[in-house]
């Protein structure tokens, strides 16, 4: 998981921002209505972009349920999504969280302690029109702690991603014992280091230059920001993924030998079935 | 022991002093201890390469201690060497602020304790449902500590009596050390929520002394409270807002002023603690951003320490926080100090923007126009967990970044800015009455007030019997008040009902939203403000009760009652509620009979059907009261605004800055001291696109050296310095 005393440095501030515009600033911000409410009577709504709405309190009648109220000003008010949240259950999720989370656990276990609780309310205390939040419920720590078990140990994992021939945004994660200690970029090897001339022909040396300076050779991926587009906006990134390594729109470097095989007769099963591309 | 005071630093009149010259402190921060000790050298030179001659380094505890009162300060690990980073800095002419801590944050697992400190029940802070008060910070969260533990403060002791010997050894006149920081970002750690922590068994004490000092009897307080407590220790501090009725506040607004009481105890015992280790320096702290509401007290933590400061990290986007924050420190420190400034950003795997390059070259010259006395950009070198400073952490520069700061320095010396002071007719105060309950009034404990969380979204919205919802609309008039008078180019800072009637009188005008409570003593000194000749602009309300809510209302004695009240008004285009109307009939001067003076009533602003603005003359002053409430008010600021607030202005005889009302566009002046006569604009463009602006006069752009106006142009996100010419069109 992530490390106490992970090490986290050298990251080219322009590339991070790249990253961060790709993975969360997609599309318009979203609008609710966000109502406080204590035994379905409204303590407080507001509206994200126009404060207080203390006029939607009218809407609350006896003969309406809560769930009802909502779907029906989420049609009515022309917001992406309407949250009631329990005025108890505010004060009961922060306990839960505060009561079980670990403080010498790792990091994602302890967001997980927050999620449960969270996600305990889900339908009671929290209520949402339209749903979105059954998949919380559903994501486990487990499920989490187990994708982490394939993660090769002792090893650096880089992603690298290319604007032209630019390096658009890179990374380096270190994992040792399971655990990520280290986050950085190129920066660590070559400050300011940011263009090749054919990132197709050259993507061997970045991989080179990474082993060289950490002693260890990086299971590195290497696309350009479109294909990285794409695949954060797929809906089977894993599919997505080994097509893209298998058409070789995404290069890699140090992929263990046995998923190496498995894309190579990918490829020929494509070609014998008509696809001719290799 | 006694050791002798010789402060190098000092603060007078607004301003710093070394070894008592005036001067600009400029300063920014490197952390020796992330650093290779090899390279603190080359560091150091490109750090005085761009200009800067005073740096600012944390000591973090937490890396320090190895074991329980053993610490390694360059013993094992030589980056560690405290001493030998402070004596290369002498070497090399740097003068150093220092921040021993305890809590120094900067991105250190555990914000710098030992977790073993954090571990101990007897040191953490408790929720009132009894749990620890968990930091969620990434790599690890942690429990908090209670700076009402007793605990807590003999083991900080422990690390200050080896700390603490390392800097007196550097302290001025014989050292580089000429301020230490006490403690860091004293703020309940970003948890202020009102009922959320901390109910520890000390803290429950130091609750209960606060009752003690403020009522010094049971019967005093039952009087108030409308209780029957036995003694203090049987009071039950609140755990949640169940005020029905008016009389129930008291209880309420005691529990919020008891809150910045804990963090002005917590600010007293660190700096007793390093003063009586020998730290008898210049001694501040910084709070985390715009603290200009409670639970934040700066001027009475001020009272503590030399100076109090806020640190501030904004995008472009937020020229308005970086003013306000500003425009309060100058409006009620003793120096005001920027004590961090957004250089480069925090590198955490969390989903929050990076600050970047174009956002610190707008916001830092958004500071500047706004006036303050000293600066510390955090942080200048890049080390762990910080990335995008001007320096990297082999000593290599950023150039972008690096000529950045060059120039900056450059500039504020050739403009000799530690020679000119801000002009300002007027301060916008923040009522702390009204905050205190707005704070009180919480819906959402315990979900931190960060981000895009405003009062709209947590305070109850229960008029408690008052005539408004003061915790909901409080906050709207200030907003209306501050955007209407810096759309419409008038100069007005930011201050508190907390400033004594000195500082106050420095104004030709003082603006504050009113309702129907207001401590007795602010009554008082407000009254006495205009009679002493200043102009006060209040509303919508006139206060009727005290802090108590007891009947009180001195104000309203020399103000005309409203004849009637209409639900809403349409006034130059803005629908005005609760509007009330009042008769402003000319008088023959007679005397009035509260005090004697003169009762002259003119109508400022008239609507269908009467007198919604008034001024009343009271002595050598005079009362503008508007008995309306302005609608939500935003960085889009309607024309119709400006007019009113043109209105309120020419009656208080103001003068706009410049011509421009566009409210994208904002202005200052400053001015130099004494016979040098120099006058500097700064003319910020706050958005997105390019403007033209009328700045009403030919000025000199001393970039180009040429002189221009009174139309400029100026880019998006952009601060132009221009001196004065000629006020001639």
């Amino acid at each position: 998981m992530i490390g106490e005393n992970i090490r986290i440095l050298d990251w080219s501030v322009e590339q991070w921002n790249n990253l961060y515009h790709a993975l969360f600033h997609r599309g318009k911000p979203e609008t609710a209505i966000i109502i406080i409410h204590d035994s379905g009577v409204p303590l407080k709504i507001v509206q994200t972009g126009q404060g207080s709405r203390p006029e939607l309190k009218g809407r609350f009648t006896d003969d309406r349920q809560l769930k009802d109220v909502i779907k029906a000003m989420h049609h009515e008010e022309g917001v992406d999504r309407v949250y009631a949240i329990s005025y108890p259950a505010i004060r009961r999720i922060f306990t839960r969280f505060e009561r079980t989370v670990d403080f010498d656990a790792n990091y994602i276990k302890q967001l997980f302690s927050l999620k449960d609780a969270i996600s305990s309310e889900i339908g009671t205390g929290i209520c949402q029109y339209p749903d979105g939040l059954s998949w919380l419920s559903n994501l486990e720590y487990k499920t989490v702690k187990k994708i982490m078990t394939f993660a090769p140990d002792d090893a650096l994992v880089m992603l690298t991603i290319f604007s032209g021939n630019n390096i658009w945004t890179n990374w380096i994660i270190g994992i040792e014992g399971g655990t990520i200690n280290l986050i950085t970029t190129l920066d660590a090897i070559k400050p300011g280091s940011g263009s090749v001339v054919d990132w197709r022909r050259e993507y061997h040396q970045i991989a080179g230059s990474v082993k060289r300076h950490f002693g260890v050779k990086p299971l590195a991926f290497f696309m350009d920001r479109e294909t990285f587009r794409d695949l954060i906006g797929s809906s089977d990134k894993l599919r997505f993924l080994r097509d893209a390594l298998s058409g070789r729109k995404i290069m890699s470097k140090a992929l263990p030998i046995k998923y190496r095989i498995l894309l190579f007769l990918q490829r020929v099963f494509g070609w014998l079935s008509g696809n001719r591309r290799m | 022991m006694v050791y002798a005071s010789d402060m190098a630093l000092t603060a007078r009149d607004g301003d710093f002093y070394l070894d008592d010259e005036r001067m600009l402190l400029v300063s920014g921060s490197v952390h020796y201890w992330r650093l290779e000790r090899l390279r603190w050298e080359e560091i150091l030179d490109r750090v005085r390469g761009m200009g800067f001659s005073v740096v600012c380094t944390y000591i973090p505890w937490g890396v320090h201690e190895i074991s329980p009162g053993e610490f390694d300060f360059g013993e094992i690990n030589p980056n560690y060497d405290l001493d030998a980073f402070l004596t290369l800095c002498e070497d090399k002419d740097l003068r150093v602020l220092l921040r021993p801590g305890p809590h120094v944050n900067s991105e250190i697992t555990y914000f710098g304790f030992p977790k073993r400190v954090l571990e101990d029940p007897l040191v953490q802070s408790v929720t009132a449902d009894g749990t620890p008060v968990v930091f969620p910070s990434p790599p690890r969260m942690f429990p908090v500590p209670s700076y009402a533990s007793e605990k807590f403060y003999q083991e900080v002791g422990i690390y200050f009596d080896r700390v603490c010997p390392i800097i007196r050894d550097h302290l001025h006149p014989h050292g580089c050390v000429i301020a230490v920081q006490a403690d860091n970002e004293m703020s309940f750690f970003l948890r202020i929520q009102p009922y959320d922590h901390d109910y520890s068994e000390g803290a429950i004490l130091l609750y209960l002394r606060f009752l003690n000092e403020k009522y010094h009897n049971i019967e005093q307080l039952n009087r108030i409270y409308g209780t029957d407590y036995d003694s203090f220790d049987k009071v039950p501090p609140p755990r949640d807002f169940n005020a029905r009725g008016r009389n129930d506040l008291p209880y309420y607004l005691d529990w919020i002023e008891y809150k910045e009481y804990y963090l002005q105890h917590g600010l007293t015992r660190i700096s007793d603690l390093l003063k009586e280790r020998g730290i008898t320096t210049f001694m501040y702290h910084n709070l985390p951003g715009i603290c200009i509401k409670p639970p934040y007290n700066q001027i009475k933590m001020e009272e503590i320490v030399d100076a109090v400061g806020f640190d501030l990290y904004y995008y472009k986007e937020e020229y308005h926080k970086v003013k306000r924050c500003v425009q309060y420190l100058n409006g009620t420190s003793s120096v005001p100090f920027i004590t961090e400034f957004a250089s480069g950003f925090v590198a955490l795997p969390i989903p929050v923007k990076p600050i970047m390059l174009d956002d610190a070259e707008f916001t830092t010259y958004a500071a500047l126009m706004h006036g303050f006395s000293g600066i510390n950009f955090y942080m200048l070198v890049e080390r762990e967990r910080w990335v995008g400073s001007p320096i990297d952490r082999f000593g290599g520069v950023r150039k972008d970044r690096f000529r950045f700061y060059q120039r900056f320095n450059r500039i504020i010396k050739r403009m000799n800015y530690q020679k000119m002071r801000i002009k300002f007719e007027g301060i916008l105060l923040i009522n702390r009455d009204c905050a205190r309950l707005e704070l009180a009034s919480s819906l959402l404990t315990p979900i931190p007030i960060v981000g895009g969380i405003t009062h709209e979204y947590y305070v109850s919205e229960d008029d408690l019997g008052f005539n408004d919802v003061i915790p909901l609309k409080y906050g709207l008039q200030w907003d209306a008040l501050y955007y209407g008078f810096g759309a419409a180019k008038y100069a007005v800072t930011i201050g508190d009902t907390e400033l004594p009637l000195e500082r106050l009188s420095e104004y030709r005008v003082v603006a504050v939203p009113t309702f129907d409570f207001m401590s007795r003593d602010v009554q008082d000194k407000l009254i006495n403000y205009v009679k002493g000749g200043g102009c006060l602009v209040m509303g919508p309300r006139v206060p009727e009760f005290d802090e108590h809510i007891r009947e009180f209302g001195i104000i309203g004695e020399y103000l005309p009652k409203p004849d009637g009240r209409m639900d809403e008004v349409m006034v130059e285009g803005i629908i005005m509620k609760d509007v009330d109307i009042f008769d402003t009939g000319v008088t023959d001067g007679t005397t009035d009979g509260a005090t004697g003076g003169t009762a002259d009533t003119v109508s400022v602003l008239t609507a269908d059907p009467g007198t919604i603005i008034y001024q009343q003359k009271i002595g050598n002053g005079s009362i503008i009261h508007f008995g309306f409430l302005f609608p939500r008010i935003t960085e889009d600021i309607p024309a119709g605004l400006i007019s009113i607030i043109d209105r309120i202005a020419t009656a208080c005889g103001m003068r706009r800055v410049i011509p421009c009302t566009d409210p994208q566009i904002d202005a200052t002046v400053h001015i130099a001291d004494g016979a040098d006569g120099r006058e500097i604009l700064f003319v910020a463009n706050t958005r997105m696109d390019e403007k033209d602006v009328d700045i009403g006069g030919i000025y000199l752009d001393p970039d180009s050296e040429e002189m221009v106006g009174p139309m400029i142009r100026i880019p998006a996100y952009t601060v132009r310095i221009l001196e004065v010419a000629s006020h001639d069109r």
